[in-house]
């Protein structure tokens, strides 16, 4: 008895499933994103936390090249996905999108049925050979979004019609439909009132059986919930990363305590 | 209203730091009856487990006020889960206390192994650390219920305790006064009596602990004391 | 701070109830405004009654006409002695008369007329009487009632534009023959009909207002309408969604963002005589064709669509985009079948917009010569439709209004009516489209 684990926070580093190596991201002149070195397993949840304008939405949207919509955004040094640099040449974006999966802020459904949302991603990758396969597609992401049964009786209504809660539940069961194996959260709960933010946090809890998820927050208690790994930028750099716990109990770098214990924002 | 928290982990968490506190309360409870066997029969060996198993319980204290401090870190808990996480802090602080007593009972069964036995209090001691671990149990019992009326019960029955240690401490007298060669073990019996006397303090403090953890109000109104021995100046 | 806390208690107390000489300013500035507001839509709202009334008041005349309505029986003698001399519409006209004479005096009718007052008021009708019987031979002898149209001038006399005062005796019109007219007005024998020849008819001539219709112009705009919509929709939405999705952010697209800009605020002459230029002196395409017409407007239009079709898809909101792209539809993939779908109900109304602007628009017509153009035939075919010499709706008004004949300013009026009635249509459709496609998100 003497070896269980309280909360099964331990995480073990062996499986890498993003390497980030002495990675810069510039906008126009502005350095947003500096010497950033840091790995994320598989199967965890990773927060990163940190003030605003510090930089951790932008290192997260670097993660599954959104920043290349940007015009002006630069990226420096390699992403490792699997030990594959994601900013090779020869990597298609689209193609690395469908395995980093991504869920915004504010929740964004297609302006479509809920089936239809669901179904979006499996059809433009080709994954569904018929429409039992389709079907069946859309009935796990949706149970994996933890929101089946909600919606199973209304699937062919407007996915906009659902709450705020329901409906980012819907866009992680979009993001999830497609197989991704990493998940990127960006402040996905910020528009939510907190029994929504409660059940998308379960269910981010529950999807860290299955993928690799990284969530940036504004919330620290957020990270604090849902994490088992944290890192903390500041001004573009990444000041602390480490166990969810020892980063909220006992920080190492004097900027991560004064940050977390409101001193510095 | 349902029990359960949407964010399951969180529940996993509080159920976890409960379960510490039952495996140390299970510990204790053993520590004693120990403790009190190996002093009636002056088991030497038995008191050697007993210290060792000390360790053990310290080390869950520690653990369980470590998980303490990180749930409230982590979780921010509130309201019934605060108390909880609260109650389970105070807790494991007199648990380990008590430990440290059974801990105590067995180093003085080591000197007093070396000494002529009395005859007589052994048996009541023993009968009085029964008496508290059958309490340590009840309170167990309680706070894994959420039992406030049980927990009132054991902290009414401490007065039990006190009385059976008023016997004692009379018995004591009577000895020493008896014979003076007898004074060494009669005081380091009685302060293995005292400490058992402490441990029915410390159980009734959990007691208190497991009200407030389902009432949300430490009961205030005076308990009743049975040890007088502060007013006993000399055996009739 | 306490110091701050402790000046700020000294403040006298005041009571809600009663308003302080800053709020009552306060409020009335706000009425003031308010008023000001509800001048300014009352003397809009003026300004559009004066506007419908005199046009529905110039303009409705135009689609009714006034008939002489007589019944006669032509028996077989009457017929072979009519094509047997020399006049025979003038012994048709005989016969008519009599005919009518007949009529009026069942009626008793005690006004002294003679053929010539008819002719006056009816025209010479022995060509209309002649042809009904050649090509209905078979009516001979039964009775037929004929609606003759009056004269234009009986017309616009009976629509009341002149009283019987005013008429100065000449060889259209005496002040006498108008007795008849109201007595015949009286007994039903002129009537005023609806005048469908108005909506579905061609042009005449510049003597004969009472037969022009707008019904070849109509032909007209409606082909042009088709090169407008077939070549300004694509392009247009094309071009926008370029610049606006795909095209880098630099210098040369931030030069065509302005040039576009630039050219909706063209005047349309300046197309005119682009078109002039270019399509008919340089390309050598048909002068007065609807295909011409269509091309000019279609520069024309351009830059409306684009501008409102890059209003539309700026307007779709960028969550939209990120979530495609977030799972890993192509640029193409997001804009086809996320962006365009919501940009949809826009681009439609900005391009039905477009399509009104260019319908109502008569100036860069005067230049590839659809102005002045005598639209006195329908085309023939589809292709023909494109290429024929045609006139267009507001060049047909522009036409009618400055031809010499009074009449024909009755019928630009309601050449005006037809046309507001269109674009009111098309901006109904755009309406509807609008709240049809809509979807929220």
């Amino acid at each position: 008895m003497n070896d269980m684990r309280l909360i099964d926070r331990a995480v073990d580093m062996k499986d890498i499933k993003i390497a980030a190596r002495d990675v810069q991201v510039y906008y126009g002149d502005n350095h947003a994103i500096k010497d950033v070195n840091v790995d994320i397993a598989d199967k965890t949840v990773t927060a990163f936390i940190g003030p605003s304008g510090c930089g951790k939405s932008t290192f997260l949207r670097s993660l599954n090249r959104m920043n290349d919509t940007i015009d002006i955004c630069r990226v420096e040094g390699n992403i490792l996905l699997d030990g594959e640099d994601i900013y090779d040449k020869q990597v298609d974006p689209v193609q690395l999108r469908a395995k980093v999966g991504m869920v915004f802020q504010k929740p964004n459904p297609f302006p479509k049925s809920i089936y239809d949302n669901v179904a979006y991603g499996p059809r433009i990758h080709g994954l569904a050979k018929n429409k039992a396969d389709l079907d069946e597609i859309v009935e796990k992401a949706l149970r994996r979004g933890a929101i089946w049964d909600e919606v199973k009786d209304r699937l062919d209504k407007p996915g906009t019609g659902l709450s705020g809660g329901q409906q980012q539940r819907l866009c992680i069961a979009r993001a999830v439909a497609t197989e991704p194996e990493v998940l990127l959260m960006d402040e996905p709960c910020s528009a939510l009132d907190p029994i929504a933010t409660a059940q998308v946090e379960e269910l981010i809890d529950e999807l860290r059986e299955n993928y690799s998820v990284v969530i940036v927050t504004h919330s620290m208690q957020q990270a604090a919930r849902v994490s088992q790994k944290t890192a903390f930028f500041h001004l573009g750099n990444l000041v602390e990363y480490g166990e969810t716990g020892q980063i909220f109990t006992n920080p190492v770098d004097p900027r991560t305590e004064s940050y977390i214990t409101g001193r510095i924002g | 209203m349902t029990d359960q928290h949407i964010l399951s982990a969180y529940d996993r968490d509080l159920e976890a730091i409960q379960a510490l506190v039952m495996k140390m309360g299970g510990l204790v409870e053993a520590a004693i009856l120990d403790g009190a066997q190996s002093l009636e029969t002056r088991d030497v060996e038995l008191a050697d487990k007993v210290r060792q198993g000390d360790k053990a319980i310290d080390a869950l204290e520690l653990r369980i006020n470590e998980e303490a401090a990180r749930t409230i870190a982590l979780r921010a808990p509130v309201s019934k889960d605060l108390r909880t996480v609260l109650t389970v802090m105070k807790i494991a602080g007199s648990l380990e206390r008590i430990g440290d007593y059974a801990k105590n009972m067995a180093k003085r069964t080591h000197v007093l192994a070396e000494m002529t036995p009395i005859n007589g209090p052994d048996a009541a001691l023993r009968r009085m650390a029964r008496e508290v671990q059958g309490m340590l149990r009840d309170v167990l019992d309680a706070y894994v219920r959420r039992d406030a009326e049980l927990a009132e019960q054991v902290r009414m029955h401490d007065q039990d305790v006190d009385q059976m240690y008023n016997a004692l401490f009379r018995e004591f007298l009577t000895f020493m006064m008896e014979d003076p060669r007898n004074i060494t073990a009669c005081m380091h019996l009685h302060f293995i009596a005292k400490n058992v006397e402490r441990m029915g303090d410390l159980v009734t403090n959990i007691a208190e602990q497991v009200i407030y953890q389902v009432t949300g109000e430490i009961p205030d109104e005076a308990r009743p004391k049975g040890d007088i021995t502060t007013s006993v100046s000399k055996v009739e | 701070m306490t110091d701050a806390t402790n000046s700020g208690a000294q403040a006298p107390k005041t009571s809600l109830i009663a308003h302080d000489a800053r709020t009552k300013k306060r409020n009335s500035a706000e009425k003031r405004f308010r008023a000001y507001g509800v001048t300014a839509i009352g003397i809009g709202l003026f300004f559009l009654t004066v506007l419908f009334y005199s046009i529905l008041k110039s303009g409705l005349p135009a689609f009714t006409t006034t008939v002489l309505s007589v019944e006669f029986t032509m028996t077989q003698e009457q017929y072979d002695e009519a094509e047997g001399t020399m006049l025979k519409t003038a012994k048709y006209q005989g016969f008519f008369n009599d005919g009518l004479a007949a009529q009026l005096a069942e009626t008793g009718v005690e006004v002294e007329y003679d053929a010539k007052t008819i002719e006056r008021i009816a025209g010479k009708t022995g060509n209309l009487i002649r042809a009904h019987y050649q090509e209905n031979p078979n009516t001979i002898g039964s009775p037929v009632t004929f609606d003759l149209p009056t004269s234009s001038r009986v017309n616009r006399y009976i629509n009341g534009e002149f009283t019987k005062d005013e008429v100065e005796d000449s060889r259209f019109l005496e002040a006498a023959d108008l007795d008849l007219v109201d007595v015949m007005l009286a007994s039903g024998t002129i009537r005023t009909v609806f005048d469908w020849n108005f909506i579905t008819g061609k042009d005449s001539g510049v003597d004969n207002p009472g037969g022009a219709g707008i019904g070849a112009s109509v032909i007209g705009s409606f082909f042009m309408m088709l090169v407008v919509l077939v070549l300004s929709l694509p392009i247009g939405v094309a071009a926008s969604i370029y610049l606006e999705e795909f095209a880098p952010k630099n210098r040369w697209t931030d030069l065509i963002e302005v040039n576009i800009s630039n050219l909706a605020a063209v005047p349309s002459i300046v197309f005119g005589i682009l078109g002039l230029a270019v399509f008919i002196q340089f390309m050598h395409l048909p002068q007065s064709a609807p295909l011409v017409g269509g091309l000019v407007l279609t520069l024309m239009t351009l830059p409306t669509i684009i501008i409102s079709t890059r209003a539309s898809l700026k307007a779709v909101p960028p969550s939209i985009r990120d979530a495609a792209l977030g799972i890993g539809a192509s640029k193409m993939q997001a804009v086809f079948h996320h962006v365009l779908p919501l940009a949809m109900p826009g681009i439609l109304t900005g391009t039905i917009i477009g399509l009104a602007q260019a319908l109502g628009e008569t100036a860069p017509l005067l230049l590839i010569g659809m102005v002045g153009f005598v639209a006195r035939e329908y085309p023939e075919g589809f292709i023909q439709g494109f290429v024929e010499p045609n006139s267009a709706m507001p060049a047909q008004i522009y036409t009618w209004a400055s031809r010499a004949d009074a009449g024909f300013y009755e019928k630009a009026w309601g050449g005006i009516i037809v046309l507001l009635a269109f674009l009111l249509t098309m901006n109904i459709i755009a309406i509807i489209l609008r709240r049809r496609f809509e979807r929220r998100w």
